[in-house]
């Protein structure tokens, strides 16, 4: 446990031992995200309930987004097997995109799809940009708590 | 980000591969369920728990038991020292690298 041997690894184990930890940070960080469908799930409810919101009484979207909580919750209360360390600091790339998002979310109110066929295309749209809005936020958030885990001891 | 600097130490006990996706499955957490953690890491549990108990008796590693709605739990963690330990060991392999280049 001392510097004396630092200088017995080479370049190549360094660079072994440091892709060792990326690989295992990565996939505790991705788990303590929750399960992979969620997200998506989230993407698939809210674009549904946001194209249907012109078109259908208003409890409808609001029982998707329901939806939405209670699965978040079963979750978290049940499935829950690890739990994130608190952050010093924000990401700004993820706040970014989350900007990005919420305009998004506004935006698409001026869009009101009245008919059915209109609800289609909105929905297919939705889905791609929050999708990818949602991929961006989960990348840079994943990012900063590796960042964070490896460099801050706090 | 803010926070503490960290010295760059490197640390023999963590750089033993298994020991060392451990501290790096502990980093990013608050906590671990050691179920989860084995299927993470993908050993048997008398190896996870040698590990564990190798880290625990330097103080790195703090292993709570307890019970919830009849099921027991063992959650690991990293104490203080093993996060200074293993930032200080990270620190220490990026040295390494830059000082080879």
């Amino acid at each position: 446990m001392s510097a004396m041997g630092q200088s017995d690894y080479s370049r190549q184990e360094a660079e072994k031992a440091l892709a060792h930890i990326d690989a295992a940070a990565t996939q505790s960080v991705q788990h303590a995200f929750g399960p992979r469908w969620f997200a998506g799930f989230v993407v698939l409810v809210m674009s549904a309930a946001m194209s249907i919101f012109h078109i259908t009484p208003l409890w409808v979207p609001l029982t998707l987004l329901a939806l939405i909580l209670c699965v978040g919750l079963w979750i978290y209360k049940i499935r829950r097997t690890v739990k994130s360390r608190a952050l010093l600091g924000q990401s700004t790339g993820y706040g970014m995109w989350f900007l990005l998002l919420m305009l998004i979310v506004q935006g698409a109110n001026f869009w009101q799809a009245d008919s059915w066929w209109q609800v289609v295309p909105k929905f297919v749209l939705l889905v791609l940009i929050l999708g990818f809005i949602m991929s961006r936020m989960l990348a840079s958030e994943l990012h900063w708590r590796i960042n964070d885990a490896n460099e801050q001891a706090h | 980000m803010n926070g503490e600097s960290n010295v760059a130490r490197f640390d023999e006990l963590i750089h033993a591969p298994v020991r060392l996706r451990i501290c790096a499955s502990l980093g990013p957490v608050q906590w671990v369920e050691f179920a989860q953690l084995r299927d993470t890491l993908g050993v048997a549990d008398s190896v996870l728990s040698k590990h564990l108990k190798q880290l625990g008796d330097a103080g790195y590693v703090s292993i709570d038991k307890f019970s919830k709605l009849g099921r027991s739990h063992t959650r690991v963690s990293l104490t203080r020292d093993g996060r200074i330990a293993y930032v200080g060991h990270v620190a220490a392999l990026r040295q390494m690298l830059e000082s080879h280049e």
